[in-house]
């Protein structure tokens, strides 16, 4: 047994002074470039990356396979091959990445194209509708046209937005995380990924055209609650990448102004449904040969119809009876019941484009314009009031005609 | 006569009871823990849920009770359970038994006159190696094996 003792002893100085490590350094050493591996498949941008780095994982395991026993202990709650698995599996599931990445990239190549084209289509679509609108007198064959246009217009805007959602979609997992936490090389990686894309142009693009596509058209309520929509949908598509990009472009001055550009149009566009709104109500008073000034609010309407009113009321008795009566019947019966309160009253009041307020005040003024237009015709209430008198009168007088005669018949 | 009988059964039980004995038992961990002092003196090892105050220690090896502060102590066990504690600058390996809540000193071994440079623990069954540069012993739970190399 004293022999044996011995011996270990022996074998044991002799592999100590081979090897004077520490076998605590050996096991952190393990673990300090298991950790650097982790960090390098998860920052991998491409499969040759991911091949290579294959390579430099089966040399790491070679090397410290001599300690394998140290680590089997050490490495709890795990081993020496089942952290070699571990790293095996994370290189497959980001290959994986890789595999799907390739996939939206063929994907976002196909919607670029399918954008290209409907942005052409869009191009010859919104000049036709501007030269049918130039011309002021529409026919019903113009007019029938034109809300074709309009309508295949919209639909093909909606096509292109959707496809403009995808594409600013495809970023989104990228820029999911804390983008502050992000290295550099991730950042530019991110950058390379909206540059090939080139989602701030299309995006910047898709912005314009659909501004545009308001100042070229005259749109109904329910077409504006759409657009309204459609807005409210692109701003909360942007907001999950647009903030993020920002931090991702600190420092590159020119893409930081194409950001800014964004946020304006975005602006301009919400400003523009609003603008659509009384735009629109201005031109259904125009179609009527109404020609009111600009407004663009609320306050701006509402001086506006009660000032033109005004106007009305104090020129009734100096411009013809026929021309006041014609003009009263055009806003108020043509356009105002008709059109305004039936169509745009609703959708002012539930976009507080317009206060209650506001509306009793003008409908109030309207009531006004009628009392002078068509006052109640006092004269025949006279007439009717006198021709009753006059039949009461008759019919005592009548009476007591009528009762005086026995009288005399008995004397 | 009963009276005899009954004890001597006492004592059988008893005897039987107090000999039950688990071997063979290892304590001994893989590699040595290096270890942080904390600002009260306390070193926490996680993976064998394992704490205590080393005030005590530094005040016997430095005699300062706050020599502990930003020091790192290297502790390993060897498989009989005993505990093997030593720090850069130590003169001495602590060699420590468990006690009740507490660790009981068991072996002052004297390594290094100087203090020790860059010491390091590794398990060599059924051994405690040590190493500082040249210097190297292996311990047991009574103190150095085969002295210094």
């Amino acid at each position: 047994m004293k022999k044996l003792i011995l011996i270990n002893v022996f074998i044991i100085l002799i592999a100590s002074n081979l090897f004077a490590q520490s076998d605590y350094e050996i096991v952190q050493n393990f673990k300090n470039r298991y950790q650097q591996f982790e960090q390098q498949i998860k920052n991998a941008v491409s499969v040759e990356e991911l091949n290579a780095l294959t390579g430099e994982i089966e040399r790491f395991k070679n090397e410290f396979s001599t300690y394998k026993e140290l680590l089997d202990k050490s490495l709890y709650p795990d081993n020496f091959e089942k952290s070699f698995d571990k790293l095996g599996n994370s290189l497959v599931l980001r290959r994986t990445d890789f595999t799907q990445i390739e996939t939206l990239q063929t994907e976002v190549i196909t919607l670029r194209t399918e954008v290209d084209e409907l942005n052409k289509k869009n191009a010859e679509l919104l000049n036709q509708i501007q030269i049918l609108e130039v011309q002021r007198k529409k026919d019903a064959e113009t007019i029938a046209r034109l809300e074709k246009l309009v309508s295949e217009l919209r639909a093909s805007l909606k096509k292109r937005d959707e496809l403009v959602y995808a594409i600013i979609d495809s970023l989104a997992p990228k820029l999911s995380g804390d983008v502050s936490a992000l290295t550099q090389k991730e950042k530019e990686q991110i950058v390379a990924e909206t540059e090939k894309k080139n989602v701030l142009y299309i995006v910047k693009k898709s912005l314009r055209d659909n501004t545009r596509f308001l100042e070229v058209t005259t749109l109904k309520p329910e077409d504006l609650k759409d657009v309204k929509e459609q807005q409210s949908n692109f701003v909360s598509m942007w907001q999950k990448v647009g903030p993020k990009l920002v931090d991702v472009y600190a420092g590159r001055k020119d893409k930081a102004q194409e950001l800014k550009d964004i946020d304006a149009l975005f602006t301009s566009w919400k400003t523009g449904i609003q603008r659509e709104a009384w735009e629109s109500i201005r031109e259904d008073f125009a179609l009527n040969n109404i020609n009111l000034q600009s407004f663009y609010n609320g306050n701006e309407f509402t001086e506006i119809i009660t000032s033109f009113i005004n106007d009305e009321i104090k020129s009734y008795g100096v411009k013809s009876k026929e021309e006041s009566e014609r003009i009263y019947s055009v806003f108020v019966d043509s356009v105002w019941y008709k059109t305004i309160a039936n169509e745009w009253m609703p959708y002012l009041l539930e976009n507080n484009l317009l206060s209650s307020q506001q509306k009793d005040l003008i409908e109030k003024k309207i009531a006004e314009w009628k009392e002078v237009i068509s006052p109640k015709n006092l004269t025949l209430i006279y007439v009717g009031v006198g021709i009753l008198i006059v039949l009461i009168v008759a019919f005592f007088l009548l009476r007591k005609k009528n009762g005086s005669k026995p009288v005399e018949s008995a004397t | 006569m009963r009276i005899f009988v009954v004890l001597a059964l006492l004592v059988i039980i008893s005897a039987a009871c107090s000999s039950l004995k688990l071997s063979p038992a290892e304590f001994g961990w893989p590699i040595e823990s290096v270890q942080k002092v904390d600002k009260e003196g306390f070193v926490k090892e996680d993976r064998y849920s394992f704490s205590f105050n080393s005030k005590a220690l530094f005040l016997e090896e430095m005699q300062d009770s706050m020599a502990y502060q930003g020091k790192d102590l290297r502790i390993i066990r060897n498989q009989d359970g005993y505990y093997f504690i030593t720090s850069k600058s130590f003169k001495n390996v602590y060699i420590f038994e468990q006690a009740e809540a507490s660790l009981e000193l068991k072996e002052k071994v004297f390594v290094s006159e100087n203090g020790l440079n860059n010491p390091f623990f590794n398990q060599r069954n059924p051994y405690i190696e040590l190493v500082d540069g040249d210097f190297k012993i292996f311990l047991t739970g009574e103190g150095i094996y085969g002295g210094a190399k």
